[in-house]
C-alpha cells in the first residue's frame, strides 16, 4: 500500500480529475491537481511528485508540449509521466512515448490498469538512478 | 452561292504608298470576292499610321500591307497591326524575296504575297485572303480555348485545395467527436468503479451487480465510438494499413484482455484454442484483431448468460489461417444467412454500410478483413448457434497471390479476362516490381488460370506490352483486345483502386524480405 507517494494530475476536465483524485487518494497516494499545463509544469518542479498523470488535449498548452518541454529541460529528478488520454488517433500513443512518456493509458480506462501502471512506473523509476 | 466563314462582314484594308498599286489591289480584291461569291469591302490608305487609327471597329478585317513604304517597311508596322488584334496581315511586295518573307513571318504576318501575281490571278489573291481569315480565326479560338483551359485548371486546383481542406477538417471533426464522447464515458466508468470498490462507502451486493451493468454498458458505448470512428475513416478512405508478417495466435493474444472482459461482463465463458501447426499471416495487427473483437462482441451479445463463446485458431486445406468465433446463441435462419453473405459482399463494395441486426461492427469487420486480404465466413444452425470465421491467407507468395486472384474474381466475375495495371507508387521502386514480375510464376501459374477465369496482374501500364510478351504470344494475343479496356476500367471504376492496394500487400511483403527467390514456383 503506498504511503503518501505524490501523484500530480494535469487534466483540464474537472470530473476526470475528480475521479482520478478520489481513486488515487483512496489508494493512499497524496494527489494534487493542476487544471492547466502551465500550472502543472510549475507544480511538477515545486512539489516534486513521484509520478505525473497527464492529459493530452488541453487548452493553451497541450500534453505533447508538456512532454517536449520536460525533455528539453532534461532536469535530474524529473518524475515519470503517464499519459491518460481519449486521443486514440494512430500515432498519438507513439508520439507520446517517443517524447518520453513512461506509459499511455486510454480513456475510458479500467481503474486496475491505471493503478498498475502508476505502481509500475514509480517502482521502475526508483530503481534507476536519476539521469543527469 | 458560297457563303463566307462566319456571318460578319469582311473589310479588306489595303495599305500602299503607291496610289496606283493601292487602287489596283482594291479592285483585284473586289474581283476575287466576286469570283468566290463573297462580299468583301475595301478601304485603301497610303500611310500605315492613318490606317491603324482608322481600322473599322465592327466586322472582320484583313490587312494587305505593302512591304516597301515611304520612310519605313512593313516590318516596322507589323507588330502594331498584330497587336491591334484586328485581323490577319498579308504583306505584299513587287518581287519575291525569301529574306523579306522570313522577316515578315517572324514579325507575325499571316501570309506573304507577290503583287503582280495577285493582280493577275484573282484566285491566288482570293485564296490568300480567305486563308488569312481562316487561320486568324483558328489562332483566336485556340487562344480562347487555352485561356479557358487555364481558367478551368485554376478552378480545379482551387476546388482540390478546398476538398483537401474539407477532408482534413472532417477528419479532425470525427476525431474531436470521438474524443469528446470518450471523456464523459471515462468519468461514468470510473465513478461506477469507485462506488463498486467501496471507496465512497459500503455497497450492497445488489448495487454491485447494478454497477457492473453500468460498466458493461459503458464498454459497449465506448466500442460503438470506436466503430463510429473507424466507419467514418473507412468511408473517407483515411485508414492506413501497416502489415507485417507475424504468428497467427498473436492476433488473438493482442486483444485477449478485451475479449475476456467483454465475455465476463455479460456472464459468458470465453474459450480460446489454437492448433499446433498454424501458418504465419501477413496483417495489420490492430485491424485483424479488431475483427476478432467485433466478432466476439456479437457472439457474446447473442449468447445467453452462462453460455460459451469459443475462439478457435487453425488452418484449412488451402493453407489459410482460420479464426472461428462460435456462440451458443439462437442461430441464424438460412434465408437470413444468405442475406448476410450478400451483405458481406455489398458492404465491402459500398464502404461502411450497416449490416442489419449486426450493427456497424460486422460491416467494419468485413472491410478490415479485406484490408488484410482475408474474408469472413458464417455458418449457423437455428437453436444451436453461429460461427463467424475470419479467413486470412498464409504469409507466403502463393497464399497472397491466391487471395488476390480470389479478390479479383469475386469483384469482377463478369470479366472473363482481366488485366490490371498498377503504378509503382507507395515507395515501391520500379526495379522491385520488375524483379517481382519477371519472376512470372505469379502471373502464369496462379493468376492466369484461376477458377476458370483469367486474371493477370502486371506492371505499370506503359510496360504492359512487354509483360504480355513475356507471358508468351498465345496469352498476349488473347489479352491484347482487353488491355485498353482494362486501363479505361481502371480510370472509371472508383473501387478499382482497391486492386493496387491488395497488390501492394504482395509488394510490401516482398519489400519486407519475402522469399521471392526461393518461393515454390
Amino acid at each position: 500500500m503506498p504511503s503518501g507517494e505524490r501523484v500530480l494530475v494535469i487534466e483540464d476536465e474537472e470530473l476526470v480529475a475528480t475521479a482520478l483524485l478520489s481513486r488515487l487518494t483512496a489508494m493512499g497516494y497524496e494527489v494534487e491537481w493542476a487544471d492547466r499545463a502551465a500550472l502543472g509544469l510549475e507544480r511538477l518542479r515545486a512539489w516534486a511528485p513521484a509520478c505525473v498523470l497527464l492529459d493530452l488535449r488541453m487548452p493553451e498548452m497541450d500534453g505533447f508540449e508538456v512532454l517536449r518541454r520536460l525533455r528539453l529541460e532534461n532536469l535530474p529528478g524529473t518524475p515519470p509521466v503517464i499519459v491518460v488520454s481519449a486521443n486514440y488517433q494512430e500515432g498519438a500513443r507513439r508520439q507520446a512515448l517517443d517524447l518520453g512518456a513512461a506509459a499511455f493509458v486510454g480513456k475510458p480506462y479500467k481503474a486496475s490498469d491505471l493503478l498498475r501502471e502508476v505502481r509500475r512506473v514509480i517502482d521502475e523509476h526508483a530503481e534507476v538512478p536519476a539521469e543527469g | 452561292m458560297e457563303s463566307s466563314p462566319g456571318s460578319k462582314s469582311v473589310t479588306v484594308v489595303v495599305i500602299d504608298d503607291n496610289d496606283d498599286h493601292a487602287d489596283l489591289m482594291s479592285r483585284s480584291v473586289v474581283r476575287a470576292a466576286q469570283a468566290l461569291g463573297e462580299a468583301w469591302e475595301t478601304q485603301s490608305f497610303s500611310e500605315p499610321d492613318v490606317a491603324l487609327a482608322s481600322l473599322p471597329v465592327h466586322g472582320r478585317i484583313v490587312v494587305i500591307l505593302d512591304y516597301f513604304l515611304r520612310n519605313s517597311t512593313a516590318a516596322d508596322w507589323l507588330s502594331d497591326f498584330v497587336q491591334s488584334g484586328a485581323g490577319p496581315v498579308l504583306v505584299t511586295t513587287s518581287c519575291g524575296d525569301e529574306q523579306v518573307a522570313a522577316t515578315v513571318f517572324r514579325k507575325g504576318a499571316s501570309d506573304y504575297i507577290i503583287k503582280d501575281k495577285a493582280f493577275e490571278n484573282v484566285d491566288y489573291l482570293g485564296y490568300a485572303v480567305r486563308e488569312g481569315l481562316r487561320r486568324f480565326q483558328l489562332v483566336q479560338s485556340n487562344r480562347m480555348l487555352s485561356e479557358r483551359l487555364k481558367r478551368t485548371n485554376r478552378d480545379l486546383a482551387e476546388k482540390n485545395d478546398q476538398l483537401e481542406r474539407a477532408t482534413e477538417s472532417a477528419h479532425a471533426f470525427v476525431e474531436d467527436v470521438a474524443h469528446d464522447l470518450r471523456t464523459p464515458l471515462a468519468v461514468i466508468k470510473e465513478f461506477a468503479s469507485i462506488i463498486a470498490d467501496e471507496v465512497s462507502g459500503p455497497v450492497t451486493d445488489e448495487q454491485t451487480k447494478h454497477l457492473a451493468y453500468i460498466d458493461t454498458a459503458v464498454d459497449d458505448l465506448a466500442a460503438m465510438v470506436d466503430d463510429f470512428l473507424d466507419s467514418a475513416k473507412l468511408r473517407a478512405r483515411m485508414l492506413s494499413v501497416n502489415r507485417k508478417k507475424l504468428a497467427a495466435p498473436l492476433v488473438v493474444e493482442h486483444v485477449r484482455p478485451i475479449l475476456q472482459r467483454r465475455a465476463t461482463g455479460r456472464g459468458v465463458e470465453l474459450l480460446i484454442e489454437a492448433d499446433g501447426d498454424i501458418p504465419e499471416v501477413f496483417v495489420d495487427l490492430s485491424k485483424a484483431s479488431r475483427v476478432l473483437v467485433n466478432l466476439t462482441a456479437n457472439a457474446v451479445k447473442f449468447s445467453p448468460r452462462g453460455g460459451k463463446v469459443k475462439i478457435q485458431v487453425g488452418r484449412d486445406g488451402d493453407g489459410n489461417c482460420r479464426f472461428s468465433v462460435s456462440d451458443e446463441g439462437r442461430g441464424i435462419a438460412e434465408a437470413e444467412l444468405c442475406t448476410i453473405f450478400e451483405r458481406f459482399r455489398q458492404a465491402e463494395v459500398r464502404q461502411g454500410g450497416r449490416i442489419e441486426g449486426f450493427g456497424l461492427g460486422l460491416a467494419i469487420s468485413v472491410q478490415m478483413a479485406a484490408m488484410n486480404f482475408g474474408r469472413l465466413e458464417v455458418k449457423s444452425q437455428v437453436g444451436k448457434g453461429s460461427t463467424f470465421t475470419l479467413v486470412l491467407p498464409p504469409a507466403d507468395r502463393d497464399g497472397l497471390a491466391r487471395a488476390y486472384a480470389d479478390w479479383c474474381v469475386t469483384h469482377y466475375p463478369e470479366s472473363p479476362i482481366m488485366c490490371i495495371a498498377f503504378e509503382p507508387t507507395h515507395g515501391t521502386s520500379l526495379e522491385t516490381l520488375r524483379e517481382f514480375l519477371s519472376d512470372n510464376c505469379f502471373a502464369r501459374d496462379l493468376v492466369l488460370e484461376w477458377e476458370g477465369k483469367r486474371v493477370l496482374a502486371m506492371g505499370p501500364s506503359t510496360d504492359a506490352p512487354r509483360w504480355l510478351d513475356r507471358l508468351g504470344q498465345a496469352a498476349a494475343a488473347r489479352l491484347e483486345g482487353d488491355l485498353n479496356e482494362s486501363v479505361r476500367y481502371r480510370a472509371s471504376t472508383p473501387t478499382l483502386h482497391h486492386v493496387p492496394d491488395s497488390m501492394y500487400t504482395l509488394i510490401e511483403w516482398i519489400n519486407q524480405g519475402g522469399e521471392v527467390a526461393n518461393a515454390v514456383g
